[in-house]
């Protein structure tokens, strides 16, 4: 049953005006539709659109101004209809639908009557027609319009609500004599004749299946007591035509809803009574009306009709087969309504009994096998009975398309393929479109669309998308064009771009990364900088790796992030900073590596000291010597441990300018000593001629120390035990001081031992 | 949380929206589906290294792992929308996860909406993964089996088309949200109802010729997807894109769209341009479906490559803009404002099989015909035996054969009690009707037969 069905219900004692008087005039019925349609308008806005939406200031303007004290002149009595407005108790000239909508709104919240008072402001209109947005359920709740309205001090609009407490008491009282006399009209079987307050009753009735049924179930018991089924049956499609023949005379357009009542009505009968109903009556008249009513009663209808009767007895009678099997005859509706009955049994107490699934396969058994064999109605009667109720065939039902072609369809818009047309979509936008603000317009769905991919690590589609704005940005087309693009790419670097980058970083293939990479170089030198920033906070090794090497990819641009990375709080990244400086080469990274030699962590150092080397320059020593010359202690041991652990030639010209250039006294003395000693372990005959002029150096007034120093520069040119470093101390041994002679001698001599003992071994 | 803790927790809170977005925009098997998964799942393990359980929970917009907030990255909103529309407001993802299962329950998030009154149950059960939901009530309609209150369901989306039209008008983007809701309303009665919704598509409103399109193109498409199986967000998807079909209109200048006469080849190059502006107006709309765009885009195309937009090819078209090209077509030929005349739909019918057929597929146009029929339900019919009629349902195996409500006797008498008729039910009653010999105009009758349905 609909609302509307409900609210025609209660109407015979709504406050209609006894007699509905003339028309209203054209003016009147202007002024009347004006304000329904601004008023349903503005009640529409205020729910449908948030608080600060032009359309609400603008229909509640509307509403204002039409109530207004210049444009209305004294109140408006609007009696509200359950489809209709009445103003000063006269109807409209001609209709309109928002009259009409705007009574089933003030209808649906039991307002009978509205009197509009001039002046409403705008916020006093916005307070009434948000409570009117209000389910009238909610507002019932709270104690019903009136009192909710009077509680908010509405002044501009008084409202009269409809007393259905007392609508039910005139029922019960005043127009009981009325019911009764349908029902002994029913009974009697005397012509069904009623008077204008009863048709106006008994439409009522018929409007609402609910009274319908008290009306069917108070004939059935009142007939029950005078005498058996028959007397029953008769006295029921007395009714039931007396209603059809006064709806059709009185009222035809309402007709069917009635019929439909009536369905729904008869679903509540017992299944002995809807026999009953259902066989012959002994006139043509009956079954064509029980067919009319049958053809309405709906798949809901019969599958309740079943399971109120399962549930009483819990388990089916042969009266309740035979009227499930009249009603349907057709094998798959008969599986498909009990289907239905049953998710109604299971939802009762019965459902939730042990056993119940047991019960209910007994419950179908019965129902569709237990009937007897001999049809209840005859076959003609019961085709036409279930031909009524046959459901045209539809489109969904006749198998003219086999699966695969339904398939083929469905899969042109499953989800990837939804992906590929959107894409397609873009592109073609971007291609057809030549309005540059409008392009422009576009690119702020471009940019989305571009951080989806990238969020999903979708980089063939981005890299066709990021391919048009590259080549707007820096193609030979409009200024404007080429700004929108230079913007979109902006807003993608600086929004999540590199977030998303990162994050699929870790885990793509060697194909996918140089995807990415060749995307990141399209896009240019402004993503240096967020490269940086995010190789600078990255932790994962793999993508630290990766950003590296994209930024090495964008070639001498890539140098700009090194300021960023070398100051990163991450030791990792600044040891990045240095590979990159490395990779870059050159020396214009050494003001740069010459900061982190006095890294905090010693690897960072190793790493800037290793880069020094590799510039390999007089410059790039300096700045080494200068580190070790004024470095802390500490710092000094770093270096030299990086330098003492570098083990190719490229570090030999650095302890060659170390011995050339720093005091091998003093606080540097041990850094002078690990050059001798690193240049004879790198056995580099380039370290020979700086240790030769070291071996002479030397005080006599410091004895140990000079024969420490000469000492170590002996046997550091016995390591490297080349002819020439032998030469070297051969010289020594003939033309050196006292000391010198010393140092050499016994390197000489070792050395002899050494070349002998290995002559012998081979031998 | 310690720092490390939180930053996997971000991790997994990044992969999750990653996976959860790939699993919205690709199908089931893609391969970026595949890795996006396996990445959530290695994040989960990490996380799962330093304690036994991840709870992921919402509250209000905010993502709260364990017991602490998550930075609001933009990428969470997508995640927190669709864990909300799911009904999902905790997630507790034990150790010992296993790819499937997060594989499970990741799809399952994409699919259930809690709008459509998918209850708990509607998660698969998983060992390692338990689903805190909140549960949406289901809105309850009233009946939708009364004609009046489907007339009024079909007043109320063309009012609310109209203001879909203002606000792509007046603000540059139509209002999805009014138009969502009334898609759903409709997307339900189509499911309940369909025969009636489609009958209210016959009536002739010159008026609000525009908004009325709107609305029965959206109808008639959502009826064609129906009988393809489409139900739930999908079959409103199709709704609404069909609704915005046309929504590029409100670039194209008044003076055009409303001529009455054949438009010249310059006022057709312009309104042409529809199809664009629409793409672009819902392209950029959020909270328009995908497809939407598409369809406005692609609905003049056709499968043979002829059409327009100029330049535009496809190798083959959608199903959602195949549907919505045939009900465009049918009800603009059925409504032909500017001559406010409009065809039978016989002949309507043969503009769709014209060209040979090669402009629209042919199963699809023969489906049509099965779902509208050649009387479509509504429609005034007088019978063979001369009786007036009212067609309530098409029966698809034989369009021209209909289930008929006789209303007018033979001398042209109002019936006391109308009856029911299955016309392509034979009988060799020669007095009982047969078939339908013309359509009749409804005007010319004083009632309403929609109502007598």
């Amino acid at each position: 049953m609909s609302d509307t069905d409900q609210q025609v219900t209660h109407w015979p004692a709504r406050p209609v005006p006894a007699d509905v008087a003339a028309p209203l005039g054209a003016s009147d019925t202007a002024r009347l539709t004006d304000f329904a349609r601004a008023c349903k308008a503005a009640a529409r806005a205020v729910v449908l659109y948030p608080g600060g939406h032009p359309a609400i200031a603008a229909t509640l303007g509307r509403i204002a101004h039409i109530t207004s004290a210049a444009a209305q002149s004294g109140s408006l009595t609007i009696t509200v209809l359950p489809d209709g407005l009445l103003l000063d108790d006269r109807p409209p000239a001609r209709a309109d639908a928002a009259i009409t909508e705007l009574a089933t709104l003030l209808h649906s919240h039991l307002i009978g009557q509205l009197t509009v008072h001039a002046g409403g402001d705008v916020e006093a209109w916005r307070a009434f027609l948000v409570l009117l947005g209000r389910s009238a359920e909610a507002v019932r709740a709270d104690g019903g319009i009136s009192r909710v309205w009077t509680t908010m001090a509405g002044r501009h609009v008084e409202l009269r609500e409809i007393d259905y407490a007392e609508v039910l008491r005139e029922r019960s009282g005043g127009d009981r004599a009325i019911w009764n006399r349908v029902i002994a009209n029913c009974l009697q079987g005397s012509a069904f004749e009623l008077d204008e307050p009863g048709i106006r009753e008994l439409l009522g009735i018929a409007g609402d299946s609910d009274q319908l049924v008290e009306l069917m179930t108070t004939i059935e018991a009142s007939a029950g007591a005078a005498g058996g089924v028959g007397t029953k049956t008769a006295a029921l499609m007395r009714m039931l035509r007396g209603i059809v023949d006064v709806v059709s005379k009185n009222d035809p357009e309402r007709l069917e809803p009635v019929l439909r009542n009536m369905a729904s009505a008869v679903g509540h009968c017992s299944p002995e009574m809807l026999l009953a109903l259902l066989g012959p009556q002994g006139d043509e008249e009956g079954p064509r009306l029980m067919q009319a009513v049958i053809s309405r009663m709906t798949d809901t209808t019969i599958a309740r009709f079943v399971a109120r009767h399962v549930i009483a007895e819990s388990t089916p009678t042969n009266r309740l087969a035979q009227a499930f099997q009249t009603l349907v005859r057709d094998g798959d509706q008969q599986q498909r309504l009990l289907a239905l009955a049953r998710d109604d049994v299971a939802a009762s107490p019965l459902g939730s009994t042990e056993g119940f699934e047991s019960v209910w396969n007994h419950v179908a058994e019965e129902l569709l096998t237990s009937y007897s064999d001999e049809p209840f109605v005859s076959d003609a009667y019961g085709n036409e009975l279930s031909g009524a109720r046959m459901q045209a065939v539809e489109v969904e039902h006749v198998s003219d398309d086999p699966p695969e072609r339904i398939g083929a369809w469905l899969r042109t818009i499953a989800t990837t393929a939804l992906r590929a047309l959107d894409l397609a979509l873009v592109l073609d936008l971007l291609r057809i479109e030549q309005e540059e603000d409008r392009w422009g317009a576009l690119m702020k769905p471009v940019v989305g669309l571009l951080e989806d991919l990238l969020l999903v690590g979708d980089f063939d589609a981005t890299l066709a998308v990021i391919e048009v704005l590259v080549k707007e940005a820096g193609g030979n087309g409009s200024t404007a064009r080429r700004q929108h693009a230079i913007t979109a790419i902006d807003l993608l670097i600086a929004g999540t771009m590199m977030r998303h980058v990162t994050t699929h970083l870790a885990t793509i293939d060697e194909a996918q990364f140089e995807r990415v990479k060749a995307m990141c170089v399209s896009l240019g030198e402004v993503l240096v900088r967020p490269l940086a920033e995010a190789l600078s906070v990255e932790a994962r090794p793999r993508t630290r790796e990766r950003l590296t090497s994209i930024l090495i990819a964008f070639g001498s641009v890539g140098r700009r992030t090194i300021e960023r990375l070398k100051s990163s709080q991450n030791p990792a990244v600044r040891r990045t900073a240095i590979y990159l400086m490395r990779e870059f080469g050159g020396s214009d990274a050494l003001p740069d590596l010459t900061e982190l030699l006095d890294d905090s962590e010693q690897q960072v150092q190793r790493e800037a000291v290793r880069a020094i080397l590799n510039v390999g320059t007089d410059a790039a020593y300096r700045i080494l010597e200068q580190a070790l010359g004024s470095g802390t202690a500490r710092s000094r041991e770093a270096i030299m441990q990086s330098i003492g652990l570098v083990r190719d030639e490229r570090a030999a010209p650095l302890f060659a300018y170390i011995l050339g250039h720093i005091d091998h006294r003093g606080a540097l003395a041990p850094v002078y000593l690990r050059a001798i000693e690193s240049l004879g372990a790198l056995r580099d005959p380039a370290g020979i001629a700086p240790l030769r002029d070291a071996l002479y150096r030397g005080e006599w007034w410091a004895p140990r120390r000079t024969a420490a120093l000469r000492g170590a520069v002996a046997l550091a040119l016995a390591r490297i035990d080349t002819p020439e470093s032998v030469a070297v101390l051969e010289e020594a041994v003939t033309r050196g001081s006292r000391g010198i002679r010393t140092a050499a001698r016994t390197q000489l001599t070792a050395g002899r031992a050494r070349r002998l003992a290995g002559r012998g071994g081979n031998a | 949380m310690t720092a490390p803790r939180f930053q996997l927790a971000d991790e997994v809170l990044r992969r999750f929206a990653a996976s959860l977005r790939s699993a919205q925009l690709y199908s089931p098997g893609h391969p970026i589906i595949g890795r996006n998964l396996e990445s959530l799942s290695g994040a989960f393990q990490l996380l799962h290294s330093l304690q036994p359980a991840v709870v992921i929970g919402l509250v209000g917009e905010e993502v709260i792992v364990d017991d602490m907030p998550m930075a609001r990255a933009d990428t969470l909103g997508p995640l927190v929308r669709r864990l909300q529309q799911s009904g999902v407001d905790r997630i507790t993802v034990d150790r010992g996860v296993t790819a499937g299962e997060i594989a499970t329950f990741v799809s399952a998030v994409t699919t259930i909406d809690a709008r459509n009154g998918d209850g708990a149950e509607a998660f698969p059960p998983m060992a390692h993964i338990r689903v805190g939901r909140v549960t949406v009530e289901q809105r309850v309609e009233s009946s939708l089996t009364d004609m009046a209150t489907i007339k009024r369901l079909y007043s109320d989306a063309v009012t609310v088309a109209s203001d879909v039209w203002d606000s792509a008008q007046s603000e540059g983007r139509p209002d999805a949200t009014v138009a969502r809701t009334m898609i759903d309303g409709l997307a339900q009665a189509v499911a309940q109802n369909r025969t009636a919704l489609l009958a209210l598509t016959t009536l002739k409103n010159y008026d609000n010729y525009t908004f009325t399109h709107m609305v029965n193109v959206s109808i008639l498409t959502m009826g064609q997807a129906r009988g393809l199986g489409m139900d739930g967000a999908l079959l409103r998807e199709f709704g609404l894109a069909a609704l915005m079909h046309d929504i590029g209109k409100v670039r194209t200048p008044i003076d055009i769209l409303n001529k009455a006469e054949k438009l010249t080849d310059a006022e057709f190059a312009i309104m042409k341009r529809h199809t664009v502006d629409g793409a672009e107006i819902l392209r950029m709309t959020p909270e328009v479906p995908a497809l939407a765009p598409v369809v406005a885009f692609e609905h003049h195309l056709r499968i043979d490559g002829s059409g327009y937009p100029d330049g535009v090819s496809r190798s083959s078209l959608n199903i959602g803009t195949m549907l919505c090209s045939i009900a465009d077509v049918y009800d603009a030929m059925r409504s032909q404002r500017s001559y406010q005349q409009s065809f039978p739909t016989d002949r309507i019918l043969a503009v769709l099989k014209r060209n040979d057929g090669t402009q629209f597929d042919q199963h699809l146009v023969r489906r049509f015909v099965q779902l509208i029929g050649i009387y479509p339900a509504g429609t005034l019919v007088r019978l063979n035996t001369g009786e007036v009629a009212v067609v309530m349902s098409v029966y698809a195996p034989d369009p021209y054969r209909p289930h008929v409500r006789v209303l007018l006797g033979r001398d042209s008498s109002r019936l006391d009690l109308p009856f029911d008729l299955n016309l392509w039910e034979t009988s060799d009653d020669p007095q009982r009707p047969a078939s339908i010999v013309a359509p009749l105009d409804s005007t010319n009758y004083q009632f309403d037969p929609l109502l007598l349905m």
